[in-house]
C-alpha cells in the first residue's frame, strides 16, 4: 500500500523548488493513474517524465510499427552512478497483445515510481543508481491505437495490423466485424426464432441462459456485430491482422500450422525484430518482465513440456524464490508454469528472453475476476450485471436493442463493452499498477552484481607474493544462468589479474579456501580466466596467483549482466 | 515437355560458349572461369543485357558484409507476367565452399538463353513458367576462394567467439609458407595422437595402441597461436553459416548456427523472397545436400498422421521426389552424391518443410573415385613413403581412411598432383619446425574448371524437364445454357495440366498454398441465382486433376463474362462466358 500516500501528492499540484525542503508529498510528475490512456497519451506521460527527469532518462525508439508507428522505449540510469552498459538492467514491456492494455499502464506506474521515489526511499534510490531500466510501455502501438479508436470488444485487435488472408480466398483482412448501430462498440448479435438455443432469464432478462437439451429456446446468438462484407456467404471471417506477435520469437518457435499466429519465420514482424535487436544489443539485461492480461497469473516458462530441459534445476529454485515473492506481493496472482498450468505456447517472448539469452524472465496477466468480488469468488453473469449497475452505474453493458441486418433481418445487439472482464475497472488499475511494479523492483533488486573482496597478498620471499582474490555475486540472480553457461549465450565472465611491475607466475581456481595448493594451475593465460559458469546466487569464489614483482596489482571481475568491481592492493 | 529433350541436347552443346578459360599450364589448381564477386556480376550483367528482355537482373538482399544478393529471373513473353507463372527456384553458393553450384546456374541460364527459337521446349519453359536463380546466395562465404591467402570459409563474416574466450574472430589461419592458401600443419610431438599412414605417407591416421603403435604427429590447420591460449586458428573470421540459419530444425546455439533462427540476412534474403513469391513450384538446391542421386526411399517417408511439425517427408509426396529423382539421373547421369538431406537449419528444410513445395537438392560433382588407375607411386611423394603399396593388408578397415586414399591416388591421376600439397618443412613461431602439407582449400568441393560445361549442359537439361512438371491450372470447361427468361446455367470444369498437384501434401499442410480460387464474373446487370461467387478448391491433382462446377445465372442476353481460375503455384487461367438466347431444343 505503498502507493497510496503518494496519490495525495496528487492534489498538492505545483512545480517543486528542489532542495532537502522539498515536501515529501510532492511530485515533479502528476499522473493519474484511474483511467486508460491511448497510445499518444500514454508516450506523453513518458515524455513529461523524461522531461522531468532529463538527467535519469532516455526517450529513444527504437523502431516503427507495421503501420509506422514509433515504439518508444524510457532508458532509466543514473549516469552519475557509472555508465549504463555496465550496470545489470532490467526490461519491462506491456501491451504485447493490442487489447491488454493495463500493461502500459502498469509500466508507465513502474517509471513514474522508480523517478518520483529516487533519493526519496532509499530502496528505491539503489536501484535507480546502481541498475539500469528500460521500460517499452507497448509491444504493438498498432494493436494499441485500433482497440482505442476503433469498435472493439475485449478480444478484438489483439494482433498487429499487418494483412494476413486468414480465409486463404486470396484477399488479406477484407471481413472483419462491423459496428452495425454505430455506438463504438463491438456487441453481440442475436435474433428471435422459434427453435432457439438460449431463453432469456426471468431474473434478469439482459442475460442469456442456454437452454436444457431438449428444451426449446426464443433466441438464438450469432456472433459479434458484422456483415458478410466481401459477400462470400461468411461473416466476420477475415478480420484486421489475424496472428499473435507473442509466438514469433525464435527460442521454440514452430510454424504457423503447428503454433497459430507464429508468423512467417521467428522475427518476421517489425515489432519483434526492432525489440529483438535491442535486447541483442544490450547484454547487459538481466531481468524481463513482460506484463498481459489477463487472469491473475506470474507466468514463466517452458511455454512447451518438451522445452523442460532447458530450465536446470539451479535456475529454477531462482524462479521458484521470485515466484513466491510475487504471490506474496499479488493477491488473486498465482505463480505459474505456461506450458503445465495455463497451455502451449511456442515461440513466446519470455521463453525467448529465458532460452535465447538466458535472462530470468516473467509474464504477468493482470487482473484476475475474484477481484471483482474482493475475493469471494466469480460473479455469475447476473451478478456481473449487479455489479456493473451499482459499481459502474451502468458503464459497461449495452442493453439489448433492435438493428436490422442484411442476411438475418430483425435482430438485437448488445452485451458488455470492451473495458470490461478482461481490465480492471478504471479505478483498481492503481492499486494493480502498484503491485505489479513493485513486483518488478522485487525483481530488480535480485539483479546480479559482482564485487572483488580485499585482496589477500602473502609475501612468498624475493619479490613474490601469493596473491588471493574473492569474488562475490551479490544478488539472487546468477550473473549466468544455468541456461547460459549450458548453452554457451552470451559472453562468458572474464577475470583478470595485472599490474604495472608485476609479472604472473601461474595461478587460477582455488576450491579449498584453507588450502592454498589446491590452485588449479590454469596452462595458458593464467592473469585472464574465463568463466562460462559465472557466479552464481550469492555465491563467493576464490582464486590464488602467484605473482612476482612490485607495485600495485588490480583483480577485475567483468561480468555481462552483473557488471563490473575490481580490488587493488599493493605487492608487498 | 521431356519427349522435347533429345532435340535439347544438341542444341545445348552447340552454344555453350562457356568462359571456360584456358586452364593456365603448370602446377597449382588454377582459379579457371570460377567467378569471383565483380566477374559473377558483370557475368550476370551481361546475360541479363543481351537476352532481349529475357533475362533480368535483381537483387534480393544483400550478405551481413553489404554483397548484393543477385537474382537473375528467366521469363520471356507470354501469357500470363512471369510472376503469376509456376516457377522453379533454384540457388547455389549457400555454403561457401560449394562455388561449382554459382558457375553452373551462370552457365546453364546462358545455355537456356541461348536455346531459345531453337528449341521448343525451352521457349514453351521460358514463355509458361519462370526461373529464379540465385547463383550465389552467401557472397562473404565464397570471397574466401578469391582472398589471399585463398581458406574454405563456409559461412558469413558474422562475428563469432567460436572458443568461448570473451573475444571473437582472435585466432584465423596464418599462411606460414607464403604461398597463398591455408592447409593444414603436422608436427611432431609427445601429446601426439597420429601416424603415417603406411600405403600414403601424405595421410595421417589415429594411431592404434592395440597395434603396438605409439602417437607421433600433431595434425592442425596451416597457422599459429594469435592470442596465446594454446590453441591454433581454434576462432577465425566469421561465421554464422546462412544454411544452417533456417527455422526447421534449426540447431539453436551452435556456434555456427547464427544468434537464432532467421538471424542473418542471407538466411531472410531468401524467406523473403519466397514468401513473396507464392508462385514457386519447386525448388532446387545446389551445394552439400543431395536428393536427386540418392533418391529418398519408404523409410525416408513419414508413416501414419503427423501431430505438431512435419520432419519426414509425407508419404504422399514421396513419389513426386522418386519420379524426378529418376529423370534427374536420366538427363544428367550424374553420380555426385551429396550429404543425405537433413534438417539442420538448412534451406532445403525450410522449402520442403515449411514452405511446402517440392525441394531438390544435387551435388553437382564429387571426385570420380571409382575410376581410378591402378596405385603406384606418386612422383612427387616425399622420401619417406613405400616405394609402392597395394598393402596386402591395410590396417585401416576404416571406410574414411580407404576414401582418402582414393582421393589420393585420384589427385595423382586425374589433378597431377595439383591439388595436394606436399608436405614440406616450415619455421613455426611456436613448434620451431612443423611440416605444411594437405589438400588445396576448395579443389575437394569443386571440379577442374574443364568439367564445368558439361555439368552445366546437363544441368539445364534438367531444368527445361523439371519445368514440364509444374502444376499448370486451366478452364477446361465452360457451358453456357440458356434456360429462358433470361436464365442461363453453367457447367464449368478446372483442371491441372502439369504434373505435380497444386499443393502437394506437404504445402496442404503447412497451409502456405492457397486453394485454387475459380471466380465467376458476370455482366453489369446479371446476378447469381445459385452457386457461389468464388469456389475455392482445395488442389488439383496432377495428370488433369478436375473440379466441376455449376451456377445458375440471371444475365442480359448477349453479355458476356468469364471464368477465373487462379492458384498460388499452377498459374492462372481464364475463360469468356457468352450469355446468348438460343431456340431451347
Amino acid at each position: 500500500m505503498i502507493g497510496i500516500p503518494l496519490l495525495i501528492g496528487a492534489l498538492a499540484g505545483s512545480v517543486l523548488p528542489a532542495g532537502a525542503a522539498q515536501a515529501a508529498n510532492r511530485r515533479r510528475a502528476e499522473i493519474a493513474f484511474n483511467r486508460f490512456y491511448d497510445y499518444e497519451e500514454l508516450i506523453g506521460h513518458f515524455r513529461r517524465l523524461h522531461e522531468a527527469y532529463p538527467a535519469l532518462t532516455r526517450l529513444e525508439s527504437i523502431g516503427k510499427s507495421h503501420e509506422g508507428r514509433d515504439l518508444w522505449i524510457l532508458t532509466i540510469a543514473n549516469s552519475g552512478t557509472g555508465p549504463e552498459e555496465r550496470k545489470a538492467a532490467m526490461w519491462i514491456d506491456g501491451n504485447v497483445h493490442g487489447n491488454e492494455v493495463q500493461g502500459g499502464e502498469a509500466a508507465l506506474y513502474a517509471a513514474w515510481y522508480l523517478l518520483e521515489n529516487h533519493g526519496r526511499l532509499e530502496a528505491v534510490s539503489r536501484l535507480v543508481d546502481d541498475r539500469v531500466f528500460y521500460i517499452l510501455p507497448s509491444q504493438n502501438p498498432d494493436g494499441r491505437v485500433h482497440w482505442f479508436a476503433a469498435a472493439n470488444d475485449p478480444n478484438s485487435s489483439r494482433s498487429g495490423k499487418r494483412p494476413l488472408d486468414n480465409d486463404r480466398d486470396g484477399v488479406a483482412d477484407e471481413d472483419g466485424p462491423d459496428d452495425l448501430d454505430g455506438d463504438g462498440n463491438l456487441c453481440q448479435m442475436r435474433k428471435r426464432v422459434p427453435d432457439g438455443t438460449h431463453r432469456l432469464d426471468p431474473d434478469d432478462p439482459r442475460v442469456m441462459v442456454p437452454v436444457e437439451p431438449g428444451k426449446t429456446g426464443e433466441w438464438i446468438l450469432l456472433g459479434i456485430e458484422g456483415i458478410d462484407n466481401d459477400g462470400d456467404g461468411r461473416i466476420n471471417e477475415d478480420g484486421p491482422g489475424g496472428y499473435d506477435l507473442n509466438r514469433n520469437w525464435p527460442s521454440d518457435w514452430l510454424p504457423d500450422y503447428v503454433q497459430f499466429g507464429a508468423g512467417e519465420y521467428p522475427l518476421s514482424h517489425p515489432e519483434s525484430r526492432a525489440i529483438a535487436d535491442f535486447l541483442l544489443a544490450h547484454p547487459n539485461v538481466a531481468a524481463v518482465q513482460s506484463f498481459h492480461n489477463a487472469g491473475g497469473m506470474i507466468l514463466r516458462g517452458p511455454g512447451a513440456q518438451e522445452r523442460g530441459e532447458a530450465y536446470p534445476a539451479a535456475d529454477e529454485r531462482v524462479y521458484d524464490r521470485i515466484g513466491a515473492d510475487g504471490e506474496f506481493m499479488l493477491p488473486f496472482y498465482r505463480y505459474m508454469i505456461i506450458w503445465r498450468d495455463l497451455y502451449t505456447v511456442h515461440g513466446g517472448f519470455v521463453n525467448w528472453t529465458y532460452e535465447g539469452l538466458g535472462i530470468f524472465s516473467f509474464t504477468n496477466e493482470l487482473w484476475a475476476s475474484p477481484q471483482y468480488s474482493g475475493g469471494k469468488g466469480d460473479l455469475d453473469p447476473k451478478a456481473r450485471l449487479k455489479w456493473n449497475d451499482l459499481l459502474m452505474l451502468g458503464e459497461e453493458f449495452v442493453p439489448w436493442h433492435e438493428a436490422t441486418h442484411p442476411r438475418y433481418g430483425a435482430i438485437e445487439i448488445g452485451g458488455m463493452k470492451k473495458m470490461t472482464g478482461r481490465v480492471p475497472p478504471p479505478w483498481m488499475i492503481e492499486e494493480m499498477s502498484h503491485r505489479n511494479a513493485a513486483f518488478c523492483l522485487r525483481h530488480a533488486d535480485a539483479m546480479p552484481k559482482v564485487e572483488v573482496e580485499p585482496l589477500e597478498v602473502e609475501p612468498l620471499g624475493e619479490g613474490t607474493f601469493g596473491v588471493t582474490a574473492t569474488a562475490r555475486n551479490l544478488g539472487l540472480i546468477p550473473t549466468r544462468s544455468g541456461r547460459a553457461s549450458g548453452k554457451r549465450l552470451g559472453r562468458p565472465d572474464l577475470l583478470t589479474i595485472a599490474g604495472p611491475g608485476a609479472t604472473v607466475v601461474g595461478g587460477g581456481p582455488l576450491p579449498e579456501r584453507f588450502r592454498p595448493e589446491s590452485v588449479s594451475l590454469l596452462e595458458d593465460e593464467p592473469a585472464r580466466l574465463v568463466l562460462e559458469q559465472g557466479l552464481g546466487s550469492h555465491e563467493r569464489r576464490r582464486f590464488r596467483w602467484i605473482v612476482r614483482g612490485t607495485g600495485e596489482i588490480a583483480v577485475t571481475y567483468d561480468a555481462e549482466k552483473g557488471g563490473i568491481a575490481t580490488a587493488r592492493a599493493p605487492l608487498r | 515437355m521431356p519427349r522435347s529433350i533429345p532435340h535439347l541436347l544438341p542444341v545445348l552443346a552447340l552454344i555453350l560458349p562457356i568462359a571456360c578459360a584456358a586452364v593456365p599450364g603448370g602446377r597449382g589448381v588454377d582459379t579457371g572461369p570460377y567467378r569471383d564477386e565483380d566477374a559473377l556480376e558483370a557475368a550476370l550483367r551481361s546475360l541479363a543485357g543481351e537476352s532481349g528482355g529475357t533475362a533480368s537482373l535483381a537483387s534480393i538482399g544483400v550478405s551481413r558484409a553489404g554483397r548484393p544478393i543477385h537474382l537473375l529471373r528467366l521469363a520471356s513473353q507470354g501469357p500470363n507476367p512471369p510472376d503469376e507463372r509456376p516457377g522453379i527456384l533454384v540457388v547455389a553458393g549457400l555454403e561457401g565452399t560449394h562455388l561449382l553450384g554459382t558457375e553452373v546456374e551462370v552457365e546453364a541460364a546462358r545455355a537456356l538463353l541461348a536455346a531459345r527459337g531453337k528449341d521448343s521446349a525451352v521457349d514453351r519453359l521460358l514463355a509458361e513458367t519462370v526461373l529464379y536463380l540465385v547463383p550465389r546466395a552467401s557472397p562473404d562465404a565464397a570471397i574466401a576462394r578469391f582472398a589471399k591467402p585463398i581458406v574454405e570459409r563456409r559461412g558469413n563474416l558474422r562475428p563469432v567467439d567460436d572458443d568461448r574466450d570473451g573475444r571473437a574472430d582472435e585466432d584465423g589461419p596464418d599462411d606460414l609458407d607464403g604461398d597463398g592458401a591455408i592447409v593444414k600443419m603436422r608436427f611432431e610431438d609427445p601429446e601426439g595422437t597420429m601416424v603415417a599412414d603406411e600405403t600414403d605417407s601424405r595421410i595421417l591416421r589415429p594411431a592404434d595402441p592395440l597395434k603396438g603403435e605409439r602417437g607421433r604427429w600433431k595434425l592442425e590447420p596451416e597457422g599459429t597461436d594469435e592470442d596465446g591460449d594454446g590453441k591454433t586458428n581454434e576462432d577465425p573470421p566469421g561465421d554464422a553459416r546462412p544454411d544452417r540459419n533456417f527455422p526447421q530444425g534449426h540447431p539453436e546455439h551452435e556456434s555456427d548456427a547464427g544468434a537464432h533462427a532467421a538471424s542473418e540476412p542471407e538466411s531472410r534474403a531468401l524467406l523473403e523472397f519466397c514468401l513473396s513469391h507464392r508462385n514457386v513450384a519447386a525448388v532446387l538446391v545446389y551445394g552439400r545436400h543431395d536428393n536427386l542421386v540418392q533418391t529418398p526411399g519408404d523409410a525416408d517417408a513419414q508413416a501414419g498422421e503427423v501431430r505438431g511439425l512435419t520432419t519426414k517427408i509425407p508419404k504422399g509426396d514421396l513419389p513426386i521426389l522418386k519420379e524426378v529423382g529418376e529423370r534427374y539421373r536420366e538427363v544428367t547421369g550424374s553420380k555426385a552424391k551429396g550429404e543425405k538431406a537433413d534438417e539442420g537449419g538448412a534451406f532445403a528444410a525450410w522449402a520442403a518443410f515449411q514452405f511446402g513445395v517440392p525441394t531438390l537438392a544435387a551435388t553437382l560433382w564429387k571426385p570420380d573415385l571409382e575410376n581410378l588407375p591402378p596405385a603406384s607411386a606418386p612422383a612427387s611423394a616425399p622420401a619417406t613413403a613405400p616405394a609402392s603399396a597395394p598393402a596386402s593388408e591395410p590396417s585401416g578397415k576404416d571406410e574414411a581412411l580407404e576414401e582418402d586414399r582414393k582421393r589420393l591416388r585420384w589427385n595423382d591421376a586425374v589433378l597431377g598432383g595439383s591439388g595436394f600439397v606436399e608436405w614440406h618443412e616450415v619455421a613455426h613461431p611456436e613448434h620451431g619446425r612443423v611440416e605444411v602439407g594437405g589438400w588445396r582449400p576448395f579443389v575437394l568441393s569443386n571440379p577442374p574448371p574443364a568439367e564445368i560445361r558439361a555439368i552445366a549442359e546437363k544441368e539445364a537439361r534438367f531444368l527445361a524437364a523439371l519445368a514440364g512438371f509444374l502444376p499448370r491450372v486451366k478452364v477446361s470447361e465452360a457451358r453456357v445454357e440458356a434456360r429462358g427468361g433470361d436464365v442461363f446455367s453453367i457447367e464449368a470444369a478446372v483442371e491441372n495440366a502439369g504434373r505435380f498437384p497444386t499443393a502437394t501434401e506437404m504445402g496442404r499442410r503447412t497451409g502456405k498454398v492457397r486453394p485454387v480460387r475459380v471466380r465467376l464474373e458476370i455482366p453489369e446487370g446479371a446476378a447469381i441465382l445459385a452457386g457461389e461467387k468464388q469456389v475455392l478448391v482445395p488442389f488439383l491433382t496432377g495428370g488433369g486433376g478436375r473440379r466441376e462446377m455449376r451456377w445458375i445465372v440471371r444475365a442480359p442476353a448477349g453479355s458476356s463474362g468469364s471464368l477465373e481460375v487462379s492458384t498460388d503455384r499452377g498459374g492462372r487461367d481464364a475463360r469468356e462466358i457468352r450469355f446468348e438466347e438460343r431456340t431451347p431444343r
